[in-house]
């Protein structure tokens, strides 16, 4: 419980936070400081007790579905992580007054720096796969808003940094994931007690590699070192807390507390220990190089933390001592570093460590903290940062495996830190020797140095008193080690291994101190020929650049370019289906009957001659003679009444398109023959695909059941003998008379959505190239009308009549009419309206068809057609209400034939529209 | 012969909303110009609600209804009550008048040429087009029954009700209305042209099986041999026509032209809806139909889904409008939701109908962000154009950016929840590669949000940017409840998820 109470604390802090800045301006972060200590005070009360070996914990129900519950969890290493983020946390909070100015708000950065809190210890605390992850990629955004709202400049490094540790946060939920189902469970408690389910899962080391990533992404190590430098742009405090102190300890704690599982996995200790050390030499390396104080100071938080790490790989209870000892003695020494280097900064206005000489005789406070800060770094005695490195030395040379390794790891630690002393000590040497170069400097008000005062001051007790430290370390090695542990921290260990390297290393770092020139010149012979930092804008600018060009088609306005990928994909399942060479069956019908391949031979010819013209006109003649031909081809299958619809359809289809030709220019576009020859390879291809599946898809099923029972019963039940017209009127009326409203409901749109079109007027602006005389030239066809037309109305109104029994009917019977109606049009140059009322007709149509269905109802249901017989002289004719059914079914189409020829056959408006400015497309395009 | 019985309780809830539809047709005809709009957004949203309260008590009810071409099911119920809260939120977003002072955000009369005296004389008097209400009706009416259709001939029915409003709908932008028209047209074709696919599959299906029902069509998958070209090639087709309607690649190319080209409004209520009936309809073809032969769908699904993410990632990457990134962006959440797609368990079915529910609301939400941020021109969609929108109007752009890290995936949003059940899901079915590639592609994804983030936080305001509209009521509850819903939805995903657990079982 109180755990929660800790993180709500924080939060409730947060909120306040803003309220209490605009209020106190700058001076807020005193009472938050005080809030940080209650809250960690009041975590405090807990420690005796896991001190002792017990543990606080809380387990709340949060999405029971999935398995995830919010379980808080704390024992040594979260308590020692922390005590990291509320003392630190709240040493920073007290410096932030003195170091902000007093212009700006305030309100953004007391939240976000408390919320960022919050997460931190949530994620120390958290002891669910989930709930880790949550706080994990939390304290990523923090860091984000933070780094970000430095400024201009801070966007870039900003988003690098975000980029890099939320990658390193989908490693560590990959991880989870592959934790919970390798274990069965996101409960790290369960998890954790026994390691060997995990260890011996085929997922282990997919689980490590992952975890390592996450880890070395938030704690910065080589190759994803550069965010870090980066993020230095953040302000002060900033960079104090979480990019030396708390944010980028994730990784060490993640690593830490997997311990238990992976510490005795060889390639977690060869591969931490390999990052690690490589880490801390280049970063130390490159911490030498800088001048900017702050960039030195993250170069050597990138090298420390390499160390830490490279002891969490040897996995030894003495090394995770000595590496959660550092980690602890690391954000002493840097913190304070890192509030000094503040206050240099504002006092002296550089961060130049060039500039710092004999600071002592301008700012004797400053240099003191700063010297004393720098020596622990260094890892001078007698100072907690020799401690620890005393301890890891030891730790280090007990690496498992053969003798040499530890040696090896040894001396390269050796390397690194000599590199450290070195630097350490320039700061040192910066601080208090050389002339002075800034005597205008004054000292600082106390309560600016104070909050940097206590942790350089503890570096030094700690140092001295260092026993205290004990039980934290030993309960901290319980819990990454599983074995019980009784560290003996002491200052003096005796002579052995340890000291002779921490010798070494002092006497590497003095050279390297007094040859600075000479190195100086050699490390800045090398740069470095990729940078972190380019490396990953060239990957963005590049990846956008590849977006653009995949958009590509997609930005296209022409349909084709669209229709393209679809068909693409299409001709690949097609063909992928005729390569695997289907076993199908004879088809049951010859299909080589040698007419057939005559029409195929006119179509081939005729589809071709389509593809190669350049005028619209003779397109659309080509057009309906492929039509044509292939009405014909249904007339010679035997398909008499299909052939019949497909050659109207394809009349009232040229009169139609000839309507709207008159809009648009003569001939097409030119098209550039890459083009033309990309579309017809896809064109041939997707013809033969389609041909290819026709001929394995199609022609080899019996007739189904239901045209077996239409052609048994459709004589006996309707009278008709035209099966395809008696499933239109008779047996699927209710069918039909849903399509034909639908077709009468499309007329009557197409009569209001193109009112506006404006009263025929398609002479030419241009008169010279107008026929002279129009109705003059229509003579002939006008004449031809009057012995068509009533010719076309005889053949409509047989073909209506006699359609249900033998083919023919009201949809055939009235695309003949609409003929008739083109016809009769046509010569009078649309400058009439047709004489035929589309409305009417629809209407009286739609009306007919209705009422013959409700006279149905007389014998039982709607649409049952009536049957009777009418007797003219000796005949006797059969008469059927499905024929006045019929009838409504003509008028309906016919009306909508009308429509067409009506609203169409008109010209435009005055002008086409203005086109609007926002058309170009604005938003697209690469950047 | 008896007359077939038809379940109309469990129907209650399509009837109502298509009642409602045909309703307004009618309240268009005879109601008052004043009137009309008031009646017609009281008909929607009492309609919507009436059927949603259905929906609610039909819950648990597993029958196959309407001669066998209806199944209400858990999966059918979740989508439907899904599809009605996601609808009823966006008639708020239609129904919002203040931006356009005193218009909505339709042209006044779809058929007026743009430009047009007519169109100015329209504009001049004010009049505002209801007839949206009618038409969204007859698409939600379609939403509900496509994840429901139990037989081939349904689902296209249900796939061409809901398609042909959208098409309309997509042309009637007030602003811009050539791209407008541009987009509806270019929809239409596509669209047609994908149904097309689906249907000419469907014939293909039924000349293998015999029959139209998913029931009868699984049982004829053991059963025939010597046929399964005709199968498989019916089988691509229609899936041809269902990835269109998602918009997985390669069948996405009309996404980011119409999602940019239609009122931001539609763009908002079909995004949020269409992915989600589009999932509900393939899940129970693929899952109920064709279970039998998943191995053989599976290698093409698994295909489909990496390039989905990769390339919806990739290219959102590169664009400089607020509106096609999102429309890349929903391209690469059904590549997301199609890797837990191809593991077809019950916890990838929960999986699917949690995050389909997760991204409606965080879809609609940003969508509706979008109609604020204006200038003299409409909205103002170029990214440059955002630049310092939270120095503007620091709500509203917390408020996008709470959606944008929804869709990135960051916790303690519902994107997140989502896409771990997602990931998950697949993981446990099998597809570990789907997982790594759509955990890489997430994470390029969290960069572009975050770009945009970055640029509404930490950039200069441009000088003559955009102001951000005041809206009524209607739009800042429908943001509201986007919100509320993503936070939710991440910090306590608990119910949701359990019923969406309990949901997730196919009736056969």
């Amino acid at each position: 419980m109180i755990l929660a109470v800790v993180l709500l604390a924080l939060v409730v802090t947060a909120v306040a936070a803003p309220a209490i800045a605009s209020r106190l301006g700058r001076n807020a972060g005193y009472p938050l400081a005080v809030a940080f200590l209650l809250i960690g005070a009041l975590l405090a009360t807990r420690a005796p007790d896991v001190l002792d070996g017990g543990t606080v914990s809380l387990n709340w129900e949060w999405m029971p579905s999935i398995g995830v519950s919010f379980h808080l969890h704390l024992d040594g290493l979260s308590l020692l992580f922390a005590s990291l983020v509320l003392g630190v946390g709240a040493l920073i909070l007290a410096y932030c007054p003195r170091y902000l100015g007093t212009s700006e708000q305030h309100q953004r950065l007391y939240m976000l720096l408390t919320l960022f809190a919050m997460s931190m210890l949530g994620l120390v605390l958290a002891r669910d796969l989930v709930l880790l992850f949550v706080f994990w990629e939390l304290t990523t955004l923090a860091s984000f808003l933070l780094i970000g709202g430095a400024g201009r400049t801070a966007v870039q490094p900003a988003a690098r940094a975000l980029v890099v540790t939320a990658g390193g946060g989908l490693a560590l939920l990959a991880a989870a994931v592959l934790l919970s189902i390798s274990a069965g469970t996101t409960n790290m408690s369960v998890i954790m007690a026994d390691p060997s389910v995990v260890i011996e899962s085929p997922l282990a080391p997919a689980i490590a590699v992952l975890l390592i990533i996450a880890a070395i992404t938030k704690s910065a190590q080589l190759p994803f070192h550069f965010w870090l430098p980066d993020a230095m742009v953040a302000i002060t405090p900033v960079s104090a807390y979480l990019h030396a102190a708390t944010l980028v300890k994730g990784g060490i704690y993640l690593l830490m507390r997997f311990s238990p599982t992976f510490a005795h996995m060889t390639m977690w200790t060869v591969v931490l220990m390999v990052i690690g050390l490589t880490t801390m030499i280049v970063g130390a390396a490159f911490a030498l190089k800088q001048h900017d104080l702050k960039s030195l100071l993250a170069y050597s938080t990138v090298s420390q933390l390499g160390f830490i790490i490279a002891l969490i790989g040897v996995g030894t209870p003495g090394a995770l001592a000595a590496a959660a000892l550092h980690t602890f003695a690391h954000a002493m020494f840097k913190a304070t570093l890192f509030m000094l280097a503040g206050i240099i900064d504002r006092e002296a206005g550089s961060r130049d460590i060039r500039e710092l000489g004999g600071l002592r005789r301008v700012m004797p406070v400053t240099a003191t903290l700063t010297g004393l800060a720098a020596t622990s770094m260094a890892g001078i005695p007698p100072f907690i940062g020799f401690i620890s490195k005393e301890e890891a030395y030891s730790a280090l040379l007990e690496t498992p495996g053969p003798a040499w390794t530890g040696w090896l790891a040894a001396l390269a630690t050796v390397a690194g830190a000599g590199l450290t002393f070195a630097y350490g000590f320039r700061i040192f040497y910066g601080a208090f020797a050389g002339p002075t170069t800034q005597r205008k400097l004054y000292e600082p008000s106390m309560t600016f140095l104070l909050p940097a005062a206590i942790p350089a001051a503890l570096g030094l007790v700690l140092g001295l008193t260092v026993g205290v430290l004990d039980p934290l370390i030993s309960r901290t090695v319980e819990d990454t080690m599983l074995t019980e542990s009784h560290a003996k921290l002491s200052l003096w260990h005796g002579f052995g291994s340890p000291l002779v390297l921490s010798a070494l290393t002092i006497i590497t770092g003095m050279a390297l101190f007094f040859g600075r020139y000479p190195v100086d010149r050699a490390l800045h012979r090398h740069r470095v020929p990729l940078t972190g930092a380019d490396a990953f804008n060239h990957t963005v600018s590049g990846s956008i650049q590849l977006g653009s060009w995949i958009g590509l088609p997609a930005r296209s306005h022409a349909i084709g370019a669209h229709i393209a990928w679809p068909l693409a994909a299409l001709l690949v399942l097609g063909a992928t289906g005729i390569a695997m060479r289907p076993d199908v069956a004879e088809p049951p019908l010859s299909t080589t009957r040698p007419h057939d391949w005559a029409v195929v031979a006119l179509l081939a010819i005729a589809i071709l001659a389509l593809c190669l013209t350049t005028t619209r006109i003779t397109a659309i003649v080509l057009l309906g003679a492929v039509g044509f031909l292939v009405g014909f081809w249904f007339l010679l299958a035997g398909a008499p009444d299909l052939a019949l619809t497909q050659l109207l359809v394809e009349i009232l289809t040229v009169v139609v398109a000839v309507l709207v030709l008159r809009r648009l220019p003569p001939t097409f576009r030119r098209i550039r023959r890459p083009r033309a020859i990309l579309t017809a390879a896809i064109a041939v291809a997707a013809g033969t695909v389609a041909a290819a599946a026709t001929f394995l898809l199609a022609g080899r099923r019996d007739r189904s059941a239901a045209a077996d029972y239409l052609i048994h019963n459709a004589k006996k039940d309707s009278g008709g003998s035209n099966v395809v017209n008696t499933v239109l009127v008779d047996f699927r009326g209710l069918d039909t008379l849903g399509e034909v409203t639908v077709l009468a409901i499309a007329g009557i749109g197409l009569m209001a959505l193109l009112r506006g079109t404006a009263e025929p007027n398609i002479l030419p602006a241009d008169s010279a190239t107008a026929p002279p005389d129009r109705l003059g030239n229509m003579v002939i066809p006008r004449f031809a009308a009057r012995v068509l037309v009533p010719m076309t109305v005889a053949i409509s109104a047989y073909l209506l009549f006699r359609g249900h029994y033998e083919p023919g009917g009201g949809f055939i019977a009235a695309l003949v009419a609409g003929v008739a109606v083109a016809v009769l049009q046509l010569p009078h140059g649309l400058d009439h309206p047709p004489r035929l009322r589309a409305p009417y007709l629809i209407y009286g149509g739609l009306a007919l068809a209705v009422l013959t269905g409700i006279g149905g109802l007389a014998d039982g249901s709607f649409l049952r057609p009536l049957h009777g017989h009418l007797g003219i002289g000796g005949a006797e004719i059969s008469m059927t209400s499905s024929l006045s059914f019929d009838l409504g079914v003509f008028l309906i189409v016919l009306g909508m034939a009308v429509s067409a020829f009506d609203r169409l056959g008109r010209g435009t408006t005055g002008e086409l529209p203005a086109r609007e400015p926002e058309l170009a497309r604005n938003g697209q395009g690469g950047s | 012969m008896i007359a077939p019985s038809i379940e109309y309780s469990a129907l209650l809830p399509m009837i109502i909303v298509f009642g409602a539809g045909v309703v307004g047709v009618l309240v268009e005809a005879f109601v008052p110009r004043r009137f009309r709009h008031a009646v017609q957004v009281i008909l929607a949203l009492a309609a919507l609600a009436a059927a949603f309260v259905q929906v609610v008590r039909l819950g648990g009810t597993e029958i196959i209804g309407a001669v066998g071409s209806v199944a209400i099911d858990g999966p059918a119920l979740f989508l439907q009550g899904t599809v009605l809260v996601l609808a009823f939120i966006s008639m708020f977003f239609f129904a919002e008048r203040r931006i356009e002072a005193g218009g909505n955000a339709f042209a006044p009369a779809a058929s007026s040429l743009p430009g047009s005296e007519e169109e100015r004389v329209l504009v001049q008097q004010r009049a505002l087009q209801t007839e949206i209400y009618p038409l969204s009706m007859l698409a939600v009416g379609g939403m509900m029954l496509f994840p429901a259709a139990n037989d081939l001939l349904a689902m296209f029915v249900a796939l061409e009700v809901l398609s042909l409003p959208l098409y309309i709908l997509c042309g009637m932008a007030r602003r811009r209305r050539l791209l407008s028209q541009e987009a509806a047209m270019k929809y239409f074709l596509l669209g047609a042209f994908a149904s097309g696919f689906f249907i000419f599959g469907a014939s293909f299906v039924y000349g293998f099986a015999g029959s139209l029902e998913f029931a009868e069509i699984d049982a004829a998958l053991g059963a025939r041999v010597g046929q399964e070209g005709l199968l498989l090639a019916g089988v691509g087709m229609m899936a041809v026509g269902l990835l269109f309607k998602i918009g997985a690649v390669p069948f996405h190319a009309w996404t980011p032209d119409v999602y940019q080209g239609a009122p931001t409004q539609v763009t908002a209520f079909m995004a949020a809806c269409t992915k989600l009936a589009a999932f509900g309809a393939m899940m129970r073809l693929f899952y109920v139909g064709l279970g039998g032969i998943r191995t053989d769908w599976q290698p093409m699904l698994w295909a489909v889904a990496i390039a989905t993410m990769v390339v919806g990632i990739v290219v959102a990457l590169s664009q400089t409008d607020i509106k096609r990134m999102l429309a890349y962006s929903s391209i690469a959440h059904g590549g997301f939701i199609l890797t837990a797609f191809v593991a077809v368990d019950e916890l990838a079915i929960a999986a699917i109908l949690f995050y389909l529910a997760a991204y409606g609301f965080v879809t609609l939400g940003a969508f509706a962000v979008v109609t604020l941020v204006r200038d003299a021109g409409g909205e103002a969609t170029h990214l440059s154009k955002w630049a310092g929108l939270g120095r503007r109007s620091p709500l509203l752009a917390a408020t996008f950016g709470l959606f944008l890290l929804a869709l990135a995936g960051i916790p303690l949003t519902s994107g997140f929840v989502g896409k771990l059940t997602v990931f998950t899901a697949a993981f446990q079915g099998g597809a570990m590669p789907l997982v790594i590639v759509g955990v890489l592609v997430s994470a390029v994804a969290a960069f572009f949000y975050v770009r945009v983030i970055v640029l509404m936080f930490f950039s200069d305001p441009a000088p003559e940017g955009p102001t951000v509209a005041v809206p009524s009521v209607w739009t800042t509850a429908g943001i509201a409840v986007g919100a509320v819903a993503t936070i939710v939805l991440g910090v306590l995903p608990g119910p949701l998820l359990d019923l969406a657990e309990q949901a997730a079982l196919f009736i056969r």
